[in-house]
């Protein structure tokens, strides 16, 4: 159906030339989900462009895009309006965005059903409602009237699956469809996919970063590096297999629940302005030689693999993943000297029953962020904080921080106030800043939280200054931190639009550590980067929270990047701490039902996903969950009793770690028959 | 971004698709600020050299040529008055360009600084301060000069502190605006909690990121600030006669206009127009390019 | 019914600054340099007269006393006594709001209709020569002085072709049209005064022309600025990819998205226009409200500056408050 075929893209700009594409070839079949898999830069976007005829500006594009055996690329605009929506259609990337804000959703779903299978009236609107409860939207007749804007993120993507499928086309394009929802419901929107294709005999194409998670429903992947297809095949023998080194590369630097360590990859995908005369991969590759420096592989067939498995590689790998990858996984923090028990030591973070409320700016009401959480944390100690977005992770942080007072309870690092509260007093003036520079932060988004006209020297000795240290100290004290770092001292004079996100990121860290803080707060310090970087990243962050007298805090929202070097872990939900215990523990034997949950969606690499057999099904999306009185998750848990409505519940011991739910002994017995009986 | 067509260069399967695009953006931004450029620093020359090039004086008066057409000794012909046209158009290049860049840059000034306060530590400060915004945008600017000029009365340095005045609101608006949303970036928490101070944060971190709308909107001010300038020279509230400025000689040549003698007030309206449009230009092309950036 | 809620909420704040307006005004007319009453008895009246006529307009009392009569004096509808005229300043406004009023509305009106049509086709065709002209022709209006086009218009259209009445006044006297609202094409019509009809239209070509082109220029941007920022926008581009037609996709797609925008632009050029009409109204001998306000603030005439401060603030504030109800009728995401 489609066959892509040597397409090459480049984009040529006044100052600037990008080679964004060269000679793809791959092809989707009708009823076929394939991937396609890269990290951002590898041309990804691109393909999906040019199959519906929308290159950007600059672009001269070589090659055929075979659709039904007419070419995208030369089609008339007469051929390209039938060509789109009813030949293929793009599920976008950010659903919200992708949405027309002044117009109802059931309208524009109207607008395609009418475009491309010539519906109206009553029958269109019927139409409609039956697709969007087929994507399982609740209540779809009042959802019709809905605008963009009263969507939640999971709620956009699935109506923006209804507007793709309501144009009926041959071939369905996902666009990371799947970015910047929670491991819950990641799971049901691929599974959207996979049905699309099932059911409807559609060709659907996959686009995504993270081979792991979309494997599972793809028949075949195809990976991208720099532009090129470096290999493609089907997808379960490729994942558990890979044969090229960029692949293998892709899949090690994914942290996995399981615990199987991460392994970094050097460097960073190159920025090509030609199509490239050698393998493009081969800077960063450990089996690399003279023949891949001075020629481009060909992509052939692999020998051993079955069916359509291809490769662009001059030294294809054979052993299976996990072989050869054991050797150079960074230490885990704790792992070899005994985790400090806490209490022997002085603390550095006491949080002691703290509750925040975000007042709304009128009147009542507000917004209860954190709802008694108690932790405490000692030198050399790291505590990993995990929940889905909305459950408090990022306010624990600026509470931690000092950045917002709690509403109630206290909270003191290294045994001093940074904000106004009960109890103890907090310093003033210089006295305030210093204390403020013995907790650091290390942001989510690497660029933005550097500031814009400052140099990266600048910013890194923002807190020397403050300590009040003499230039000269500074420059030795900053030129040490980015050796750590290994980032060269030309570095200092850019300005962070110059960075990569992996040196920002990096120069995030520098400015943590230069003034020798007590306490680091990883604030999901890799979500915005690319998969390698990522490994890299976590790895000068494993090396950091090992530092012996210093305490870390890691928070994500991926369970898998916190086991690698936390010690204990901690389970937020909804603003409440629901289980709490030593990472192994915690991971390997998880009690409360809804870390149960979340280890059963996270994807784990050879396919097979969640604690085997264990794994428990929320039954609702968390938007649409609200909690009241009781057990937060009640709305959600399919274990609900009339109890847990009406009961707060408490964390209590089980074992080495503590859950705040009360049915936690009966809950294997309960899983055991929610297996048998879906 | 995309073009909605592409363009086919032969129909060999085999010769690359080119589509358009991509650079006519930048290359038309580029093209505004060069012809505003130009057109501003011919007036700024034509200011500075008006001695040279103008016949007559400033202020000089031919009693025996009254509102003679061009041609003869007076190249562009004299006012009611016996003054020189062509003489005290280049000379007006002065005192309507002085005034309308140090109105601006007064403006900026101090509304920035307005802003930036406001805008960072809010509380009553910003109430008070938006609140006298409000008022002063609760009516047109225009009118707003008229008043504030009836008020200070002639004379160079009030009509500048009238124009900065007038405009002065909006740069605090514009300033806290950004400010305020400035604010919630990580960069402002990652200076705090370096330790840095309030200061330290303003001055060092939100001044400089601020200034990003200030620069695109100035140029566009300016040319602004010249038009009302004339304005109100043109109602009798600005600089009067024999100083020589635009608007006053658009002015004072009105009542010959109806009449058909249009040198009077034909040409200053013309370099009025021309320098208004270099700002415009200037302003637009800058406008653009800061878009191409955000995209 | 929120809508309703929000505008009663929304005239209670303008109580505030509309007091604010009020002891503003009062204040700094009372700081001008300048008297009033040496400007209507010339320079050689005696002391004695000057007090008599002070004492006439109350002037000798107390700010404070002065301030509560004129205060009195608004909440029954009296906005004084003209010290100029000696006639009531209300009665003197009410003819002269009309004439502006009409002006003001044909002009932004025809300015709306043509910058939308042609900042939407202008989008549509971003960077090509078309739209290159459109900009640059905006760009010239937008840098033209109008008090100076006026001149240009009359003498053009008045001194060479002859084909528009001379610049002085609003109707042909000999039509004899009896004023009812000030605005003259509404009183020719309603009193069906044919000849006064076309009189007060062809009165009214060149200072509508005048302002529409100072007007049109930065409405033409904006739209066009919108238009694109949505046929850049994700949710365009989606509904494009998705095959959707031209006629959906314009008006479906593009044209209620850019509208939303509209109102409040309206309203923030229809502010520029009542500032830009003091000077049209001044070429054009249009004897309009600007002309009669600009003549109050020049001979000090307190009561006249007071009363017109205020009406102007009031109606640039209501025009705002129309603007942001129609925006929330068009625009979802808007939250009453």
């Amino acid at each position: 159906m489609l066959s892509i075929e040597n397409l090459s893209v480049l984009i040529r700009r006044p100052g600037r030339q990008v080679a964004a594409l060269s000679d793809v070839t791959f092809a989707v079949r009708p009823g076929e989900v394939v991937g396609l898999v890269g990290e951002s830069g590898g041309g990804k976007s691109m393909v999906a462009r040019a199959i519906v005829g929308l290159l950007p500006g600059g672009s001269h594009a070589t090659g055929r895009v075979l659709f039904d055996d007419s070419d995208v690329l030369r089609m008339d605009d007469e051929a390209l309006a039938a060509h789109r929506g009813r030949g293929v259609a793009i599920c976008f990337q950010n659903p919200r965005g992708a949405l027309s804000p002044t117009r109802t959703v059931g309208k524009q779903l109207v607008d395609r059903l009418s475009t491309h299978q010539e519906m109206s009236g009553a029958r269109a609107r019927e139409a409609a409602r039956e697709l969007f409860e087929a994507v399982g939207i609740r209540s779809p007749q009042r959802r019709l009237d809905a605008y963009a804007h009263e969507l939640s993120g999971g709620m956009a993507q699935r109506v923006m699956i209804s507007l793709a499928t309501g144009c009926a086309p041959d071939l369905l394009i996902a666009d990371e469809p799947t970015t910047g929802l929670d491991v819950t419901l990641t799971r049901e929107i691929l599974r959207q996919f996979r049905h699309a294709a099932d059911t409807d005999g559609r060709g659907v194409l996959l686009i995504s970063h993270d081979l792991a998670s979309i494997a599972e429903v793809c028949d075949r992947v195809v990976v991208l590096y720099a532009g090129t297809v470096v290999e493609s095949g089907p997808a379960e023998q490729v994942l558990r297999e890979p044969a090229h080194p960029y692949t293998r590369a892709l899949l090690r630097s994914v942290p996995d629940v399981g615990g199987r360590p991460v392994v970094a990859t050097p460097g960073a995908m190159p920025l090509l302005t030609q199509a490239p005369h050698n393998c493009p991969f081969v800077t960063r590759c450990a089996h690399a030689d003279d023949t891949c420096a001075a020629r481009r592989p060909t992509t052939e067939p692999v020998a051993a693999g079955a069916g359509d498995w291809s490769l662009a590689c001059f030294h294809p790998q054979t052993r299976p993943l996990d072989a050869d990858g054991s050797s150079t996984s960074p230490a885990p923090a704790g792992a070899g000297a005994d985790p400090a028990e806490p209490g022997q030591k002085p603390a550095i973070l006491e949080i002691d029953d703290a509750h925040v409320v975000y007042r709304s700016r009128f009147g009542s009401g507000g917004h209860h962020a954190l709802r008694g959480v108690t932790l405490r944390l000692g030198p050399g100690e790291t505590l990993g904080v995990v929940g889905e977005s909305g459950c408090g992770k990022s306010t624990l942080a600026r509470l931690v921080m000092g950045l917002v007072a709690p509403t109630s309870g206290t909270v003191t690092v290294a045994g001093q106030s940074l904000v106004k509260q009960p109890g103890p007093r907090r310093p003033r003036g210089q006295a305030l800043r210093r204390a403020r520079t013995r907790v650091q932060l290390v942001f989510q988004d690497p660029i933005g939280s550097l500031s814009p006209r400052r140099t990266v020297g600048d910013s890194i000795a923002e807190p020397l200054r403050a300590a009040g240290l003499s230039p000269a100290e500074r420059t030795a004290r900053v030129a040490a931190v980015l050796d750590r770092m290994e980032l060269d001292r030309s570095i200092l004079q850019r300005y962070p639009h110059e960075l990569s996100g992996g040196q920002a990121q990096r120069i995030g860290i520098a400015r943590a550590l230069v003034g020798e803080p007590d306490l680091i707060v990883f604030d999901e310090p890799t979500s915005a980067l690319d998969v390698t970087v990522q490994a890299q990243i976590l790895a000068v962050i494993a090396d950091v929270a090992a530092d012996a007298d210093r305490a870390s805090v890691f928070i994500s929202h991926d369970l898998a990047t916190v086991r690698g070097f936390a010690d204990r872990v901690v389970v937020l939900y909804l603003g409440r701490v629901v289980e709490e215990g030593p990472v192994d523990v915690v991971f390997d034997n998880p009690r409360h039902p809804y870390t149960r949950a979340l280890l059963g969606s996270a994807p784990r690499l050879g396919g097979t996903t969640g604690s085997d057999g264990e794994a428990v099904e929320l039954v609702k999306d968390l938007e649409e969950a609200d909690a009241a009185t009781g057990c937060p998750l009640a709305a959600r848990c399919p274990f609900v009793t009339d109890r847990c409505r009406a009961e707060q519940q408490e964390l209590q011991s089980y074992g080495e770690s503590r859950a705040a739910c009360w049915r936690v002994p009966e809950l294997p017995a309960l899983i055991g028959r929610q297996a048998v009986t879906p | 971004m995309a073009e909605l067509r592409t363009a086919v260069t032969g129909d060999s399967a085999t010769a690359p698709v080119v589509i358009a695009g991509g650079d006519r953006d930048s290359r038309f931004a580029r093209r505004l600020i060069i012809a505003g450029a130009t057109i501003l620093s011919v007036i700024a020359v034509v200011a500075l050299l008006a001695p040279l090039l103008s016949p007559w004086g400033e202020t000089e008066i031919d009693p025996a040529n009254t509102l003679v057409g061009p041609g003869g000794n007076h190249l562009l012909g004299t006012d009611g008055n016996g003054m020189d046209i062509w003489s005290r158009m280049l000379y007006a290049a002065r005192l309507d360009l002085g005034i309308a860049l140090a109105a601006v840059a007064l403006a900026v000034v101090v509304g920035t600084l307005l802003g930036l306060v406001a805008g960072y530590f809010g509380g009553w400060l910003d109430d008070v301060l938006m609140r006298v915004v409000d008022i002063f945008q609760s009516f047109p600017t225009f009118i707003l000069a008229l008043a504030v000029a009836a008020l200070l009365g002639n004379g160079t340095i009030n009509l500048i502190i009238t124009i900065a005045a007038v405009n002065a609101p909006a740069y605090a608006r514009l300033v806290r605006a950004e400010v305020r949303s400035l604010r919630e970036l990580p960069f402002v928490d990652a200076a705090i909690t370096s330790g840095a101070s309030s200061v330290g944060v303003l001055w060092r971190h939100l001044l400089p990121n601020s200034l990003t709308p200030v620069r695109v909107i100035a140029p566009l001010n300016c040319g602004w600030a010249m038009l009302t300038l004339a304005g109100l020279s043109f109602l009798g509230l600005g600089v009067s006669i024999p100083d020589a400025e635009w608007g006053a000689m658009i002015s004072l040549g009105a009542a010959d206009v109806v009449g058909g003698r249009w040198w009077t007030s034909v040409p200053p309206g013309l370099a009025l127009l021309a320098c208004v449009l270099g700002f415009s230009l200037l302003g637009e092309g800058l406008q653009d390019r800061a878009n191409a950036k955000r995209r | 019914m929120r809508i309703f809620r929000f505008v009663v909420r929304r005239l209670l704040q303008l109580i505030p600054v509309l007091l604010g307006v009020v002891v503003l005004a009062f204040l700094l007319v009372r700081v001008l340099p300048g008297d009033p009453v040496r400007s209507i008895l010339g320079p050689n009246a005696s002391a004695e007269d000057a007090a008599a006529a002070r004492a006439r307009f109350g002037l000798d009392q107390s700010l404070w006393q002065q301030f509560l009569d004129y205060l009195g004096g608004l909440l029954t509808g009296d906005f004084g006594t003209s010290i100029q005229s000696g006639g009531s300043v209300g009665a003197e406004m009410a003819l002269r709001v009309g004439p502006t009023l009409q002006l003001v509305v044909i002009a932004v009106t025809i300015a709306l209709v043509v910058a939308t049509v042609l900042g939407v086709w202008s989008a549509r065709r971003a960077n090509r020569l078309g739209d290159h002209s459109v900009r640059v022709f905006a760009l010239v209006g937008n840098s033209v002085p109008e008090f100076w086009l006026g001149l240009m218009l009359v003498l053009v259209g008045y001194s060479i072709l002859g084909w528009f009445p001379a610049p002085n006044g609003r109707v042909d006297p000999d039509t004899n049209l009896t004023p009812l609202t000030g605005a003259d094409l509404l009183d020719a019509a309603l009193t069906a005064n044919g000849p006064a009809f076309a009189s007060a239209a062809a009165y009214l070509v060149l200072p509508v022309l005048t302002l529409v082109v100072g007007v049109v220029a930065p409405l033409l941007r904006s739209v066009r600025a919108s238009a694109l920022e949505v046929l850049h926008s994700e949710s365009y581009a989606a509904a494009q990819a998705h095959g959707l037609r031209g006629r959906t996709l314009h008006y479906g797609y593009l044209m209620r998205a850019t509208l939303v925008r509209l109102p409040s632009l309206a309203a923030l050029v229809f502010g520029t226009a009542i500032g830009s009409t003091v000077l049209v109204e001044y070429v054009y001998s249009w004897q309009g409200f600007g002309q009669w306000a600009l003549r109050g603030l020049l001979y000090r005439d307190y009561p006249v500056v007071q009363a017109s401060v205020l009406v102007i603030a009031l109606c640039y504030v209501l025009v705002f408050l129309i603007a942001d109800v129609v925006h929330a009728i068009l625009d979802p995401r808007v939250r009453l």
